[in-house]
């Protein structure tokens, strides 16, 4: 927790100076406009998204197992949406206007429509959680009439966030790179990776340290979900590159840059896209065959490697090429500054503060032998 | 965070709809520090209206203020125009690429007229060398050729701006509606409302939207530095000037002498039209006697500038700022937000030329109204062989480019 | 299941997205003209012939011919002076012209008038004053001349929706030698990794 503090105090002295300063601090010029800051808040949608990957079987399909962790899920949807919005706040260039986006371009601008999404999501998830918990701290059961419609509704609302996130990137005629119809679909199987890949281990350390009873058939059960969307994600990504390498027009330059180079020099971002690759690629074998889905370690190995994969495939490989060679042909090699280093720390550290405080809120719903106040009086009165 | 004590549970537990309103309060106290904390420009833009919203009067009130905190922070009286669309006007822009010699005065011009930032530099033309034969492969296009003379043997040159699309992306994608297309068809920025996403940067196609990445600097005599040629008493402590613009400033000139308070704007030529640059002396084959700018103006001082005769005693920059501006035009910017080529409102609004068109050496730029059949642009539209960028995108640019000969 | 609010709330809006074009301000755009209409354009410097009207009912001289000074008017010199029409290397006033402008065909006199070097003649034999050499130039050049006169050969100053100002063909070309001399460009952006902050 101090180190979280730690962090967030960098980040905080680190985004004082940007905008002492300007965004000149950072690494990003008229070239590549977006950068460190927009990878990592679309990544962290396709995180919160992920929470339906729980919710489905859990409510849906009404799936014991998954039912009882489904509100980590939730919570850390709610984490994830909070980062999201701060990776945009602390990437605009004057944060005081934002409240513009009161009055916004709507319908015409995806950018108001993701504004909108976001904050939906964020407070469905949030009267679910705040509502299971404030009822769980009298000890006495959600309200379904109230929950479930809620939940449901967040199925369609955790697509709609990476479907409009998709949609802000694969809108722009000018950008080949991500003006393509599968731009959509990939963003949500690979969110279905990510997420779930974060709470597979995140459950593990949540078993061993803080004793929550989860059953070892939800984590499999989540890996073995993962691996179909892993395959799809790897499918699509096949697709697009079939389609650029063959018909080999003007927009492959931006693949080029991606997997090799342009004007014969290897691009930096080279290295980064062959791992991704190779890691979601490993990742999904792991987690296709029963056996090493079934084995901690591999199935550990799997979720560590399919994080990384995701991570660089939605921020550095999706973000720099699409920049990458700029409007007018030029390559500028961009590469996130310090300040943008040290504010993304920070904004992950804000997240992982607010994770930690919803769970241990959340603790005498998730384990009621913890329950305190009214909860433990009348669970102490019914033993009695 | 493995601490499991029941007590710490029920402290960290219980307060959590207090915390969310600490964290509240805390936002909101942030951004009223952060207020505080700001010039009065960002206090007083922090409640501003946006441009097309603004009554009669409040516009007024916000011209008012603004012309009082440019002349507080640029120390000459500033104008603020706000000049409407002329009615039955679409402006429209064509470049002629067999006479475009990449000289790169377009660029220039346009920074001193619209008060582009000079650090961190910010250009709203870039010039673009491509090899002949090419077609227009922009991948091996190179803005940042460096030659002796231009035109080089074999090259051909493509200066690219905003190119006001009628089906404008920046506009469709700008999340709170901060910039749009005026009637007579030029795409502005209501600097007060952007919040500097940067998301029309993104969409646009040219590459024609800039941002400032940092607090834009007007007077730090980048590619303003002159010589004085000569300096005419007009009585009342006013001189007429005329100085001849550094080919190649010097990044800083040691110490730095700022002009005396221009009272007439460079660019005024006995007329006292704007922007009339000494032409091209063309019996002149001297490339570098036929290259330079000179400017005439008067200045407001106590003696003369001191003259130079020297060929590279700059003693001089310009006070680089043009206090004639529009306030959707080239009135001064601040960092963190986006601005690009608005056809010069703040000229062609009084039915001038844009700063590019006047001051290109070679006549390559033809500005005009595309509604009137007897313009200059219709003429080209009409009679010569024209095309826009990237037409598959069907932005439908009204800067179209075409070849004279 | 019954339809959620949201789902109404955004089929709704994509129904109202589909039907949603221009800006608000769409109504009052005026209309681009259309190819038929640019195609037809009756340009009047288009269709006039190169030889007839003179530009200055329309337009402005910005400057007065770029004449060296202390040369004009050429009478003050030439009034007494015999007309040698031989082709010669020249020598004393003039040794700085140098012709490179259809060098094997021309000579001085095809356009300075050899009785009256005050003015310049056609081929025609019609004498016009320095200030209409446009017309001299434009008995070869007809393309450019129509071009200029519609202001898009050159360059066209003033007021785009008023009086404009024209330059003469020479205040941009050395008649003798009009090809534009190489020009020295201006210095390159800087690149964005050369955009750094700076403190002033």
């Amino acid at each position: 927790m101090a180190t979280m503090v730690l962090f967030v105090l960098i980040g905080a002295s680190a985004y004082f100076g940007q905008v002492t300063d300007g965004l000149i601090r950072t690494g990003m010029r008229d070239q590549v406009s977006w950068g460190f800051y927009i990878g990592n808040f679309t990544f962290l949608v396709g995180v919160a998204a992920a929470a339906v990957v729980l919710v489905i079987p859990a409510y849906i399909y009404d799936w014991k197992p998954i039912k009882e962790i489904v509100l980590i899920g939730e919570l850390l949807a709610i984490s994830a949406i909070i980062m999201c919005i701060a990776f945009v706040m602390v990437d605009v260039g004057r944060p005081e206007r934002t409240w513009h986006f009161l009055l916004p371009n709507f319908p015409r601008s995806l950018l108001a429509w993701d504004v909108l999404v976001l904050n939906g999501y964020l407070a469905i998830n949030a009267l679910v959680a705040f509502h299971i918990m404030y009822r769980g701290y009298f000890g006495k059961p959600y309200n379904k009439k109230w929950v479930l419609p809620l939940v449901l509704l967040s199925v369609p609302a955790a697509v709609s966030i990476h479907t409009v996130t998709a949609f802000l990137y694969s809108g722009l005629a000018a950008r080949s790179y991500w003006n393509t119809a599968i731009l959509a679909p990939r963003f949500l199987t690979s969110a279905f990776c990510s997420g779930p890949a974060i709470i597979l281990i995140l459950l593990q350390i949540l078993r061993r340290y803080w004793k929550f009873d989860i059953k070892d058939e939800a984590l499999h059960k989540i890996a073995e979900l993962m691996a179909y969307a892993m395959f799809i994600n790897l499918f699509l990504l096949g697709a697009e590159i079939y389609r650029e390498y063959y018909s080999d027009t003007h927009h492959l330059i931006h693949h080029e840059y991606l997997f090799s180079g342009l004007h014969g020099h290897m691009s930096p971002v080279a290295p980064y896209a062959w791992a991704s690759v190779i890691a979601s690629t490993v990742a999904f074998l792991l987690f296709l065959i029963p056996k090493t889905r079934k084995n901690f370690l591999t199935l550990n190995i799997g979720a560590v490697l399919i994080y990384f994969g995701v991570y660089v495939e939605k921020g550095i490989a999706l973000v720099i090429p699409g920049f990458t060679p700029s409007m007018l042909g030029e390559v500028y090699e961009y590469a996130p500054s310090f300040t943008e280093l040290q504010v993304a720390m920070g904004v992950f550290g804000v997240g992982a503060i607010v994770f930690t405080a919803l769970l241990k809120t959340a603790l005498p719903v998730l384990r009621p032998e913890d329950a305190v106040g009214p909860a433990a009086e009348a669970a102490a009165e019914a033993s009695a | 965070m493995t601490d499991t004590k029941k007590s710490r549970h029920y402290e960290s537990s219980l307060p959590m709809v207090s915390r969310r309103n600490f964290v509240k309060s805390g936002v909101l106290g942030g951004v009223a520090a952060y207020l505080a904390a700001c010039d009065t420009n960002t206090q007083e833009e922090f409640f501003a209206k946006r441009f097309t919203e603004l009554t009669p009067e409040a516009l007024k009130e916000r011209i008012a203020w603004l012309e009082k905190h440019y002349e507080k922070t640029y120390g000459e009286a500033f104008k603020v125009g706000t000049e409407g669309p002329i009615p039955d006007v679409l402006f429209g822009y064509a470049l002629d690429l067999s006479r475009c010699v990449g000289c790169r005065r377009c660029a220039y011009a346009c920074v001193s007229e619209n008060n582009l930032s000079r650090d961190p530099q910010v250009h709203y033309i870039r010039v673009l060398e491509q090899p002949k034969g090419t077609g227009l492969d922009l991948h091996l296009a190179n803005p940042y050729y460096e030659r002796d003379h231009v035109p080089e043997e074999g090259h051909v040159y493509l200066p690219v701006a905003c190119q006001q699309c009628e089906n404008s992306p920046c506009e469709r994608v700008c999340p709170v509606g901060a910039t749009w297309k005026e009637p007579d068809g030029v795409i502005v920025v209501d600097y007060d409302w952007c919040i500097g996403c940067r998301y029309c940067m993104a969409s646009c196609p040219y590459g024609a939207r800039k941002f400032n990445w940092g607090a834009p600097k007007m007077t730090t005599g980048d590619s303003l530095a002159v010589k004085v040629l000569s300096a005419k008493p007009k009585g009342e402590g006013r001189f007429e000037v005329i100085v001849e613009e550094a080919l190649d400033a010097p990044e800083r000139l040691q110490p730095p002498h700022i002009m005396p308070t221009v009272v007439k704007r460079p660019f005024l030529d006995a007329k006292g039209n704007r922007f009339m640059t000494e032409t091209l002396p063309v019996a002149d084959t001297n490339p570098a006697a036929r290259s330079t700018t000179r400017y005439r103006f008067e200045v407001v001082a106590k003696e003369a500038p001191a003259t130079s005769s020297k060929d590279d005693e700059y003693g001089y920059f310009l006070d680089a700022v043009n206090p004639d501006t529009h306030y959707l035009g080239n009135r001064p910017r601040k960092k963190g937000v986006v601005e690009k080529c608005h056809f010069c409102l703040q000229r062609t609004r009084n039915g001038e030329y844009p700063a590019c068109a006047e001051i290109c050496p070679v006549g390559s730029r033809k500005f005009g109204n595309l509604l009137d059949p007897d313009s200059e642009i219709r003429y080209v539209l009409a009679n010569k062989r024209v095309f826009v960028l990237k037409e598959e995108l069907n932005t439908r640019p009204k800067f179209f480019y075409f070849f004279g000969v | 299941m019954r339809p959620t609010p949201l789902a109404l709330v955004l089929s709704a809006t994509l129904a109202f997205l589909g039907c949603y074009g221009e800006g608000k301000r769409g109504d009052e755009m005026p209309r681009f003209p259309d190819h038929k209409e640019i195609g037809s354009t009756t340009h009047s410097a288009a269709n006039a012939d190169p030889s007839s009207a003179d530009i200055d009912e329309f337009a402005v001289q910005a400057k007065a011919p770029p004449i060296s000074e202390g040369y004009f008017p050429c009478s003050d010199c030439h009034a007494d002076m015999e007309t040698n029409r031989e082709r010669r290397e020249l020598e004393d006033e003039h040794d700085s012209v140098v012709l490179k402008h259809g060098t094997r065909e021309r000579w001085c006199f095809d356009c300075h008038d050899p009785d009256n070097r005050d003015e310049l003649r056609l081929a025609s034999g019609t004498k016009i004053p320095f200030e209409k050499s446009y017309r001299l130039c434009g008995q070869c050049h007809g393309p450019k001349l129509r071009d200029w006169r519609a202001g898009v050969h050159g360059k066209r100053t003033g007021k785009w929706n008023g009086e404009k100002e024209y330059l003469l063909c020479v205040h941009c070309h050395n008649p003798h030698a009009p090809l534009f001399a190489p020009l020295v460009p201006k210095r390159r952006p800087r690149a964005p990794h050369e955009i750094t902050f700076s403190k002033d």
